[in-house]
C-alpha cells in the first residue's frame, strides 16, 4: 500500500513538474550554455533534471525555434552552446505569464480550503 | 573509453542520418563533462555515468519524441480481441476441416495425419497472429499520424460549432454480432481458400471404390488464389474498422466502396473463366445421376450465374450506398 502510495505521488509529481521544465530551460539560457552546465546551473537552484531528459528537449527547443545554438570547438572538448532566441523570448514571457497567473490561483484555491478546515 | 563507444554507436543507430553526427558529438562531450566531475576517468566511472543516462534505446526514443510501443493502449483491447478471434477461429477451422478430410479420404497413418495435423494448427495460429498484428500496426502508425494533423488542424482554425458531427443515431448499424460475423466467415474462408481447396474435391462412389477429382483445376486456381486473399484481407480491414470507429466516415465509406469493387471484379473475373472449373469433376458428379436428371444439373450452373451476376452487384451497390449515406450523416471525414 505504501509503494503504491508513493509511487503515485512520483508519478503525479512527475506529471506537474513536466509543464514547467521549458519556463525553467528557457529562464536559464538568456546567456548562452551547454548542456551539462545547465543541467547543474538548475539543480544548484533546486531543480533537478536528469541530462537524458534536458538533451533531447534542448534539440527539440532549437528545432522549434526557441532556442539558437553554435558549435564551440575552440576548448579542448567541443561543446555545443544553446541561448535563447528572439521568438523563444517571446514564449517564455508568455509562459511565466500564464505559470504566475496559475500559481495566484493555486493559492487562491489552497487558500480557501485551509480556512474551511481550520 | 571503449563502453562509451558502444554506447554511442547504439544512440546514433536509432536516429535519422541528418542528427547522427551532432548528437553523438553532444552526448560525448556530456559523457566526458560527467566522467570528469565524478573524478575523471576510470572504468567504474564510466560504467556508472553511462548507467545514469540510461538504455540507449530509451534515450534514442527521446530524442526522437516517440512512444516505445507496436500497439498503442487506445487499440490494445480491440487488438486482442480480433486476436482471440482470428486464433480460435483459425484453431477451429484447421481442426474441422482435417477431420472432415480425414473422415472423407482416410487415414492411412494417424501417426502422421497427428503430425501433419499439429503443423497445420501451429501455422494457422501463427498466420493469424502475424497478420492481425500487422494490421494494427499499420492502423497505430496511421492513426498516430491522424491524430497529429487533426490536433495541427485544430491549432491553425478557429472551432466551430457547425463542424460538430451529428449524434450517430445508427449506432446499431455497427453491431458487434455483424462485424463478429464478418471477420469470422473472412477468417474461415481465408483458411478454406489457402490450407484446403481440395475440401472441394468431388468424391463418388462406383462400385465401392472411391473416386475423386477436384472440382478446381489447381494450376489456374493458384494463379487466382492471390486476388482472392486480396479481397479477403480488404474486407478483413473494413471489419476491423468498424470495430474500431463504430461510424461510418467518409474516408471509411470510400474505403468500403472500393473494397466492394475489389469484392466484384474479382468474382467476375472468376466466373468469366472458362477453365477454373475441371470439366472431370462435373461429369463425376453427374455420372450416379439419372441422365434426365444430369440434363437439368447441367442447366444450373448457367442459371445461378446469371443470377450471381444480378445479385452480386444489387449487394455491392446496396452495402457501399449505405456505408456514403451513413458517412453523409455524420459528416466525418475520418
Amino acid at each position: 500500500m505504501e509503494t503504491k502510495k508513493v509511487e503515485l505521488i512520483d508519478n503525479m509529481v512527475r506529471e506537474l513538474r513536466r509543464g514547467t521544465i521549458v519556463i525553467s530551460v528557457l529562464s536559464q539560457l538568456q546567456d548562452q550554455a551547454y548542456g551539462y552546465n545547465l543541467v547543474n546551473s538548475l539543480s544548484e537552484k533546486g531543480f533537478n533534471i536528469e541530462a537524458d531528459t534536458l538533451y533531447p528537449l534542448l534539440r527539440r527547443l532549437e528545432n522549434q525555434g526557441l532556442l539558437e545554438s553554435s558549435w564551440d570547438t575552440s576548448e579542448s572538448r567541443p561543446r555545443k552552446y544553446y541561448k535563447i532566441s528572439a521568438l523563444g523570448q517571446d514564449v517564455y514571457q508568455s509562459l511565466l505569464a500564464e505559470f504566475e497567473n496559475l500559481y495566484r490561483s493555486i493559492t487562491r484555491l489552497t487558500g480557501s480550503e485551509n480556512n474551511e478546515t481550520d | 573509453m571503449k563502453l562509451t563507444e558502444k554506447y554511442l554507436h547504439a544512440v546514433k543507430n536509432r536516429l535519422p542520418e541528418g542528427q547522427r553526427v551532432d548528437i553523438e558529438r553532444e552526448i560525448r562531450s556530456l559523457i566526458e563533462d560527467m566522467i570528469e566531475e565524478k573524478g575523471g576517468y576510470s572504468l567504474e566511472t564510466e560504467k556508472a555515468v553511462l548507467k545514469e543516462l540510461g538504455n540507449p534505446r530509451v534515450l534514442a526514443n527521446k530524442y526522437l519524441d516517440r512512444e516505445d510501443y507496436l500497439i498503442g493502449p487506445q487499440f490494445y483491447d480491440k487488438f486482442l480481441f480480433v486476436l482471440k478471434l482470428a486464433v480460435i477461429v483459425s484453431l477451429f477451422g484447421v481442426l474441422v476441416a482435417s477431420i472432415v478430410d480425414a473422415v472423407s479420404n482416410g487415414v492411412a497413418n494417424p501417426y502422421a495425419f497427428a503430425g501433419t495435423l499439429l503443423g497445420e494448427l501451429l501455422s494457422a495460429v501463427v498466420g493469424a497472429v502475424g497478420a492481425v498484428t500487422l494490421l494494427f500496426v499499420a492502423l497505430e502508425r496511421q492513426l498516430e499520424r491522424q491524430v497529429n494533423k487533426d490536433f495541427f488542424d485544430k491549432m491553425n482554425r478557429e472551432w466551430d460549432p457547425e463542424d460538430l458531427p451529428d449524434i450517430p443515431q445508427d449506432q446499431a448499424e455497427f453491431g458487434k454480432t455483424g462485424i463478429i460475423v464478418g471477420l469470422v466467415f473472412s477468417f474461415i474462408f481465408v483458411m478454406l481458400i489457402n490450407y484446403f481447396p481440395h475440401l472441394s474435391d468431388i468424391t463418388i462412389n462406383i462400385n465401392g471404390v472411391k473416386v475423386s477429382a477436384p472440382l478446381f483445376n489447381m494450376d489456374v486456381y493458384l494463379t487466382y488464389l492471390p486476388y482472392l486473399n486480396l479481397v479477403l484481407a480488404v474486407q478483413i480491414i473494413v471489419q476491423v474498422y468498424k470495430l474500431i470507429y463504430g461510424y461510418w466516415s467518409w474516408a471509411a465509406a470510400i474505403f468500403n466502396l472500393a473494397a466492394n469493387i475489389l469484392v466484384v471484379v474479382v468474382i467476375f473475373m472468376l466466373m468469366g473463366s472458362t477453365n477454373l472449373i475441371n470439366q472431370d469433376a462435373i461429369a463425376l458428379a453427374l455420372q450416379n445421376i439419372p441422365a434426365d436428371a444430369a440434363r437439368i444439373v447441367t442447366q444450373i450452373p448457367g442459371g445461378v450465374k446469371i443470377a450471381l451476376w444480378i445479385i452480386i452487384p444489387a449487394i455491392t451497390i446496396f452495402d457501399s450506398a449505405k456505408a456514403l449515406y451513413y458517412a453523409n450523416k455524420s459528416r466525418k471525414v475520418f
